[in-house]
Parts: structure tokens; C-alpha cells; sequence
């Protein structure tokens, strides 16, 4: 306990080294930018900052990384609240509510409530990384080969099961992620794999081409000429308009604190992200409120509660990617991927043997709190000025740093046709109903699930029963049957279902 | 009529990452697997090739899907858009490898832009000019990547 507070005291000794708090001011202000523009997305802009961090310090490019991510949930709640637009995914629930309350003209109290209820849900979030991390840490040290493949297996099945649209599909795409990250040269015995005899490939898929090409280019596509334009008189907030009034704050601070609880736990189960718990704590709070009948007509708890989940979420997500090497989603595998190009192994080692940037992180995120706290309030006007610049002048830009973003990687035009490769089958997959963000989980852990997998098949000595004798792992492997059954029980359950409303039409 | 377009779009889906499938299970026949014990450098992709496979067939055969998923799927493509950026991006290379990075800016932006059914080539032309003196003021001139403004090394 005292040692994590004495821990925190150093993260913050190095968070507020100059170059490091202007790297993670930085981060949340790019954050916060593109999470206001309708149609970029975190993704992008973490892909595209991610060559330019090669030659950073490693503490300062985990830090502007990351800054980015929750940088951009604050900014994403004002596209959401203002103008319906769930540009990321958790703020699908904010829209339910937020954009009601904008039409009453109330949108700017919906904002404000929405800060507080991010910065009270960041804030506990941060306080569990701080105080469970090191525990999860010791427990982790007595993993093997076994245990670690078995919680990545668990880990990817849950990531890809649990995100949006249907399981299976979710597998089949990490699945594919998986193999290509199995392209280039096989560590183990030298051979190609996947190449056909294209040198550039021999290196593998470049990480920045990936996430580029599912998250830019084929974004781009799907959006261009579809994306309606923005109806610039509906929205107008002043900084004045923000006070809440007692009655409101009276709804919202319950509300917070329960869409906190309901996050802070989430983040805990691999593989549910801020999605998930921004819509059970949803679901939650109107299942327990007095007038259910108010939600969706502008509640200003339908705003509070996902809020403060989706951050309490977002901060703890970082536990596992942390301590244990495993993501929980794309966002975080990319994190992971930054730090393993720094050269450094990410997994239990990380907090002692990096004290600076497990730490550092930490107390970054505070900081990066406040600060976007601060650069969100008073610059209300501002963001809302941002909000009305139209996608037909932003996605060529955006093509262009995609590209130059890709180039600077390597220096390697061949990585920039990679990425228009994979940007049309990222959109090919997406009109099939795909959602790729499980290939870049797939894609990160494949490689470390492969080197583990052979490590455990090494000592056991081709025993598969090896996994099941050892408890930690063969408790794991049960968890991941269980998920398998319980996703296929809800399928058949939603099948029966989608028949008895067909019927009658029939 | 909608009922069967989205049973169609699943047998595509599921034929599509079969064929993924197949692509893994060849290129790990020909590395060879190995054993349990000594695993071959084939063993992986042929695991994950059975694995894509049986996937692939699940995904046609079930042939339904979560209305999430019906949602974010996008429509017909607009065919004008997607060349355009295409276009975009394929220009970038050609006219970085063999013109510099001001040209490649320039016609980056200003064939993606056209893109857009209601941006004309006077607008174009004007934000294709911003993006490239700010382009190359930021990556030409701060960050010195190794593409010479005008002209090939």
C-alpha cells in the first residue's frame, strides 16, 4: 500500500519532467481533436503518431500514445452529445440520452455533467490501476509458458466474442489477425512464411500499415459522399450554458458513482472495454431508476453513468495490458506494439524493471485528466467551431498523413502500398459485416502466443493434457469454455427468438 | 428481398475467410508441421488455417446476423470516392518516388478531394495547395524525412 503511494510520488516526478508533460499535453490535445471530428477515430490518430515516437524516449511516447486514446473519449462526447454522432463506439449510449437533452437546450449542462462524470470515472479507474496493479504483478510472476498462452487464448476470445456484432464473426477476424501476424521470417526456425518470395514482406506486415489500412483507408471509403453534413445552427454552446443546476447535479452524482463501480469492474474481465460497460451500466441505472420512462427523452443520468463508466474502463484497461502483456482491445494492442518496438517486454517484469513508465503513466493520466478538463471547459466555444468542419476537406488531409504517416515507418514506399492493399480488404470485410478491430489483437499477440505455445509444448513434451494439469492455467482454459458455451447458448436463445417474431409474418 | 441479400452477404463472408483458410493450410503443408513436441515452422498457420476454415463454414451455413452488424455495414460503395482515394494514395508513391514530396502532397490531396461529389476543382485545388505547403513546412523542413522536396534522390 505505502509502497504503490511511494511508487505514485516517483510517476509523478517524472510525469511533470517538462518534456514529458508537454508530450502528454500534446497527446490529449490531438486526442481531444480528433475525437471531436466527426469520422477519425483514436485508432488513426495513435497509428499515425506512432512512427514519430521511433525516435522519442520511450516514457514520452507511451505517454503521448496513450493521451491520444483518452483524449479522444472526452472529445468524442461532445461529437455524440451535440450532433447524435457516435464517432466511437462507447459514446453510442451517450447519444441516447446527451443528444435529447441538446435539442431541450440543455446541451451545454449534458456537457458539463459529462466532464465531471468522465473525470470522477478516470479518477477511479487510475486509483485501482495503481493499488491492484502490483498485486495482479506478484501473482503473474509464478506464470509459465502454460499459463501465459492460456490467458492470451482467454484474452483473445474474449476480445473478439465480447465487441460489437456477432462472436463468431469476432473470432474468425482475430483469427486472421493471428495469421497475419505470422507472416515474415519464423523466429524459431528461420523459415518465410506467407512472403511468395517478396523481400519487403521477409520483415513482416508493418504494424502502421495495418492499423492505418483498417482504420484510415478503409474508413475513408466507407465515409466518403455517406457522411451527412453537419446542420451548423443546431449547435451552439458558451461556457456559460455549461452550470448545471443543483437539481441536476442531484441526479447525476449517483448516477456517477454507480457507472464508475460498473467500469472500475469491467476493466477487470479481459476483453470487455468501454463499450461493454457503458452499455450495462446503462442498462443499469434504468432498470433501478424511479422513471425509466424519462431515459432516452434526455435523463441527464443517461449521460452521467456511461460517462463515468466508459472512463473508469478506459483507465483500467490499462491493467492488464500492463501487467500481464495481454490487451484487452485494439487500442491497447497498439499501446503494446509502441512499446515493444521501444524495445521494451511488455509483461510482469515491465513495473519493476521500467518503474518510469509504469509509474510515469500513471500519474500522467492524472494529469491528462485535468488537463483536458481544463482544455475542454473554458474552450467549449472552440471545439464547437471544429465540430462544423466538413469531412470533404478533412479525409484527403487525412490520406495524406495516412501516407506520409505509413512512409515515415521504414522510409519504405512498399509499406504505403500495403496499406492501400489492406485498406480495400478492410473495406471488403467491412461490407461483408466484419468489424476488424480484432485482426490488430490477433495481430500484436500472435506472435508471443506462438513463442509461448511452443515454450509449453517444449517442456511438456507435446502434451496437450500439459494446459489442463497445471491449475491456473486449466481454471483459465475452463473460463474460455465457458465463454464459448455461454455465447453459443445466447445465440441459439436469440435464434429462437428471431423465428417467433418471423412466424406470424410468414 | 432483405432476408435473402443478407443470407447471400453471410455465404460470401463465411466463403471468404474459408479461402483465408485455404491460403494458411497450403502455406503450412508446404513448411511442414512437425510433431506436438517438435513443432515446424508450418505448424501455426496449419492450426489457424483449419481453425479459419471451420469458422468460414459456420459463418455461411449459419447465414444471420446481429442487426449490430446489418448497421455498420456500409452500403454500395461510391465508386467515384473509392478510386479517387485509391488514386490518391497510388499518386503519393508514384510521384514520391520519382517527382518529391511537395508533388506528392499536392497530388495526394487534390485527387482524393475530387472524390467528393460536391467539392469543386477551384476548392480542390485550394485545399490541396494549403495541405501541401503545410505538408511540407512540418515533414519537409521540421521532421527532415528523407524525401527531397522537388525532384528524386
Amino acid at each position: 500500500m505505502l509502497t504503490a503511494l511511494s511508487d505514485l510520488w516517483h510517476g509523478f516526478g517524472v510525469a511533470l519532467e517538462p518534456h514529458n508533460l508537454l508530450y502528454c499535453f500534446l497527446g490529449v490535445l490531438i486526442g481531444q481533436v480528433v475525437g471531436v471530428l466527426p469520422g477519425m477515430g483514436a485508432m488513426a490518430a495513435i497509428s499515425l503518431l506512432l512512427p514519430l515516437t521511433f525516435a522519442m524516449k520511450p516514457v514520452a511516447a507511451i505517454l503521448m500514445l496513450a493521451g491520444i486514446f483518452y483524449g479522444s473519449q472526452y472529445g468524442g462526447a461532445i461529437c455524440s452529445i451535440l450532433l447524435n454522432l457516435p464517432c466511437h463506439p462507447p459514446h453510442a449510449v451517450t447519444c441516447l440520452d446527451g443528444y435529447p437533452l441538446t435539442r431541450q437546450g440543455k446541451g451545454g449542462t449534458a456537457l458539463a455533467i459529462t466532464m465531471i462524470a468522465s473525470f470522477v470515472g478516470a479518477s477511479f479507474g487510475i486509483t485501482e490501476m495503481v493499488f491492484f496493479a502490483p498485486v495482479l504483478t506478484r501473482v503473474a510472476f509464478a506464470f509459465g509458458p502454460a499459463e501465459i498462452s492460456s490467458i492470451m487464448l482467454l484474452g483473445l476470445l474474449a476480445g473478439s466474442t465480447l465487441a460489437r456484432g456477432s462472436a463468431i464473426k469476432g473470432v474468425a477476424m482475430t483469427t486472421l489477425g493471428l495469421m497475419l501476424g505470422t507472416v515474415g521470417t519464423d523466429i524459431n526456425t528461420g523459415s518465410a512464411r506467407f512472403t511468395y518470395g517478396v523481400l519487403d514482406l521477409y520483415g513482416g506486415i508493418e504494424i502502421v500499415a495495418l492499423a492505418l489500412g483498417l482504420f484510415g483507408l478503409a474508413e475513408f471509403i466507407k465515409n466518403v459522399n455517406r457522411l451527412a453534413p453537419v446542420h451548423a445552427e443546431t449547435v451552439n454552446v458558451r461556457l456559460r450554458d455549461m452550470r448545471p443546476s443543483r437539481e441536476d447535479l442531484g441526479r447525476s452524482i449517483p448516477a456517477m458513482i454507480r457507472g464508475t463501480l460498473i467500469g472500475a469492474m469491467c476493466s477487470l474481465i479481459p476483453g470487455t472495454g468501454p463499450t461493454i460497460a457503458s452499455f450495462v451500466s446503462y442498462a443499469t441505472e434504468k432498470k433501478i431508476s424511479r422513471t425509466p420512462e424519462r431515459f432516452g427523452k434526455g435523463a441527464i443520468e443517461g449521460v452521467a453513468c456511461p460517462e463515468a463508466s466508459t472512463h473508469a474502463s478506459v483507465q483500467g484497461d490499462f491493467i492488464p495490458t500492463m501487467c500481464l502483456g495481454i490487451p484487452g482491445d485494439a487500442v491497447m494492442a497498439l499501446l503494446l506494439g509502441a512499446l515493444m518496438i521501444q524495445g521494451i517486454a511488455p509483461g510482469p517484469h515491465l513495473i519493476k524493471e521500467q518503474p518510469d513508465i509504469f509509474w510515469g503513466l500513471i500519474a500522467s493520466f492524472w494529469i491528462g485528466n485535468i488537463l483536458l478538463v481544463i482544455l475542454n471547459v473554458p474552450m467549449i466555444g472552440l471545439w464547437v467551431k471544429l465540430l462544423k468542419l466538413p469531412y470533404r476537406f478533412l479525409y484527403p488531409a487525412a490520406l495524406f498523413f495516412v501516407c506520409i504517416g505509413v512512409y515515415s515507418a521504414q522510409n519504405s514506399y512498399f509499406d504505403v502500398g500495403e496499406t492501400i492493399v489492406i485498406g480495400v480488404a478492410g473495406y471488403i470485410l467491412l461490407r461483408l459485416g466484419f468489424h476488424p478491430a480484432p485482426i490488430l489483437l490477433g495481430f500484436v499477440l500472435g506472435p508471443r502466443v506462438e513463442e509461448n505455445f511452443r515454450r509449453a509444448m517444449l517442456i511438456s513434451n507435446g502434451d496437450l493434457w500439459y494446459f489442463l494439469e497445471r491449475p491456473i492455467s486449466a481454471a483459465v482454459i475452463g473460463l474460455c469454455v465457458l465463454l464459448i458455451v455461454a455465447q453459443t447458448v445466447f445465440w441459439l436463445i436469440g435464434r429462437h427468438k428471431r423465428r417467433a417474431l418471423l412466424a406470424p409474418a410468414a | 428481398m432483405l432476408v435473402r441479400t443478407k443470407s447471400r452477404r453471410e455465404f460470401f463472408a463465411g466463403g471468404l475467410i474459408a479461402l483465408f483458410g485455404l491460403v494458411a493450410l497450403l502455406e503450412g503443408r508446404r513448411l511442414g508441421t512437425g510433431t506436438l513436441s517438435e513443432m515446424g515452422p508450418g505448424f501455426v498457420p496449419m492450426a489457424l488455417g483449419v481453425v479459419l476454415c471451420a469458422l468460414g463454414l459456420m459463418i455461411a451455413l449459419a447465414g444471420q446476423t446481429a442487426e449490430s452488424d446489418i448497421a455498420d455495414s456500409p452500403d454500395t460503395p461510391d465508386w467515384r470516392g473509392a478510386v479517387c482515394i485509391l488514386l490518391g494514395a497510388v499518386g503519393f508513391i508514384l510521384l514520391g518516388q520519382h517527382a518529391g514530396l511537395a508533388p506528392a502532397i499536392f497530388g495526394c490531396v487534390f485527387v482524393a478531394a475530387i472524390g467528393d461529389r460536391t467539392t469543386t476543382p477551384i476548392t480542390a485545388l485550394a485545399l490541396a495547395a494549403g495541405v501541401t505547403v503545410f505538408g511540407c513546412v512540418l515533414f519537409g523542413l521540421i521532421l527532415k524525412i528523407p524525401i527531397p522536396l522537388f525532384g528524386f534522390r
